[in-house]
């Protein structure tokens, strides 16, 4: 970043591919369509071009970039009245997991079945739990780097995280 | 193994990244963006860096957006100062008797006739006295020299020092009339070194609006009358009036030339 920021047009074309794919799951499994996920995805990188004469590396590049991310999905949160995306703010409610044909009566699922059966019970998560596992899983960012982005402190964090996949594995499980 | 301590476990083996739960979302999380959206974003980066570059290399980059705009404030500034007019001043009109600063214009109305033509009539010699004093006072003025009182207080006495060499003075004057052989009286020597009298009279002028010509010419009705033709030539007409009238009070039955003849009729002077 710090070379991009310096001029040398080359080093985003290696930045955006090595973040393109995460980032660009993590707008997915927020935003669910995919047209809205490459908007926001699209918008998050227009964020990062604009503000890359403000960039200092004090933290990680990855770091910086998905708060970025972190904050574009509540923009897209509170700005969506179609209920299109979930509220990532406070309900720290516990959401029972919606009804789904893995609900049907069970059946030993292939591994390709468990990992479709996960992404759909990762979307029933609540969205702070939900963005909490992504930041983990896609950015691979540590509790505190995930506590740092989203504002929270790190037992919130670790607290949301093993909410999260308590309620995966149980899903996981009871379809096995 | 409590629930707690269980679920503990299984998060420290998540965060460790080696888990079954990563394993098994990671199978599936191969969402890519479509390479259109890829071909915009890169392009918008690389847009970006070029406009850059192209305002770091503008003759008006923001390194010299300070420096050139002091340098055209400066130069504006010192343009308005140079263009701007000098303000006209106005001379005060000093006390009567205070002969340190009589104004040019002044000395102009109570001395009008000219030195060229002063010098080609020696019969009018008893004007051009005035006018040759004034002249030294003004040259004097003009060349910074001292116009107050001390020069003035010189052109009082009888041999007074003329800044310029060809110019003659009083005395040289009376040689060459002498010289011509015309008779010359008490009155006209006086009216030839009458040019301080004639600054004096200057002075008093500054504080009357009429120009008074000496007693030595007030006492030959001619030298009064070129006076007063004088004063017509210089475009003042309202000193010719007041000299007329103040010449007809002192002088009733003396003739007058034909130029002064109309002024006189306008002023109602003449006998019927």
């Amino acid at each position: 970043m710090l070379r991009y920021r310096d001029g040398d047009a080359g080093a985003f074309d290696l930045l955006y591919a090595r973040h393109k794919g995460a980032l660009f799951r993590y707008c997915l499994r927020h935003c669910r369509q995919r047209s809205i996920a490459e908007e926001t995805f699209q918008d998050v990188w227009m964020r990062v071009i604009g503000a890359r004469q403000r960039y200092q590396a004090r933290a990680k590049f990855t770091t910086w970039l998905y708060r970025i991310a972190h904050n574009r999905v509540i923009d897209g949160y509170r700005s969506d009245n179609s209920g299109r995306i979930q509220s990532l703010d406070g309900d720290e409610s516990e959401v029972e997991p919606a009804a789904s044909p893995l609900d049907e009566p069970q059946r030993r699922m292939s591994s390709q079945q468990q990992a479709t059966r996960l992404q759909a019970q990762l979307a029933t998560l609540p969205a702070e739990q939900r963005d909490v596992f992504l930041l983990h899983e896609e950015a691979g960012l540590t509790l505190e780097a995930i506590a740092e982005i989203s504002g929270i402190g790190r037992e919130t964090a670790k607290s949301r995280l093993r909410y999260a996949l308590s309620k995966l594995r149980a899903a996981l499980k009871d379809e096995q | 193994m409590s629930p707690q301590e269980r679920d503990d476990k299984l998060l420290q083996e998540y965060l460790a990244g080696d888990s079954a739960l990563s394993r098994l979302y990671r199978d599936r999380a191969t969402e890519q963006p479509d390479a259109r959206l890829d071909a915009t974003i890169r392009a918008r980066a690389h847009a970006a860096v070029a406009r850059d570059a192209r305002v770091a290399h503008s003759p008006f980059a923001h390194n010299w957006i300070v420096p050139t705009s002091l340098a055209a404030v400066l130069v504006l500034s010192v343009s308005v100062v140079v263009l701007m007019p000098e303000p006209v001043e106005v001379p005060e009109r000093e006390e009567a008797g205070a002969p340190d600063s009589i104004p040019d214009a002044v000395i102009r109305n109570a001395l009008p006739a000219k030195a060229a033509d002063v010098e080609q009539q020696p019969a009018a010699s008893s004007t051009a006295a005035p006018a040759r004093a004034a002249k030294r006072h003004k040259m004097a003025a003009d060349e910074g020299g001292p116009a107050g009182g001390g020069r003035a207080a010189g052109y009082a006495s009888d041999t007074p020092q003329s800044p310029h060499k060809d110019e003659k003075v009083p005395g040289e004057e009376r040689k060459e009339q002498a010289a011509r052989g015309q008779s010359h009286s008490a009155d006209e020597a006086q009216s030839l070194s009458a040019a301080p009298a004639a600054l004096e009279s200057a002075s008093q002028a500054a504080a009357e609006p009429r120009p008074i010509p000496t007693a030595a010419v007030r006492d030959d009705p001619r030298a009064w009358l070129r006076f007063i033709e004088t004063l017509l030539d210089e475009q003042n007409p309202e000193g010719a009036k007041s000299n007329l009238r103040a010449f007809r009070s002192q002088y009733p039955d003396f003739p007058l030339p034909a130029s002064l003849v109309p002024l006189a009729a306008a002023l109602g002077t003449e006998r019927p």
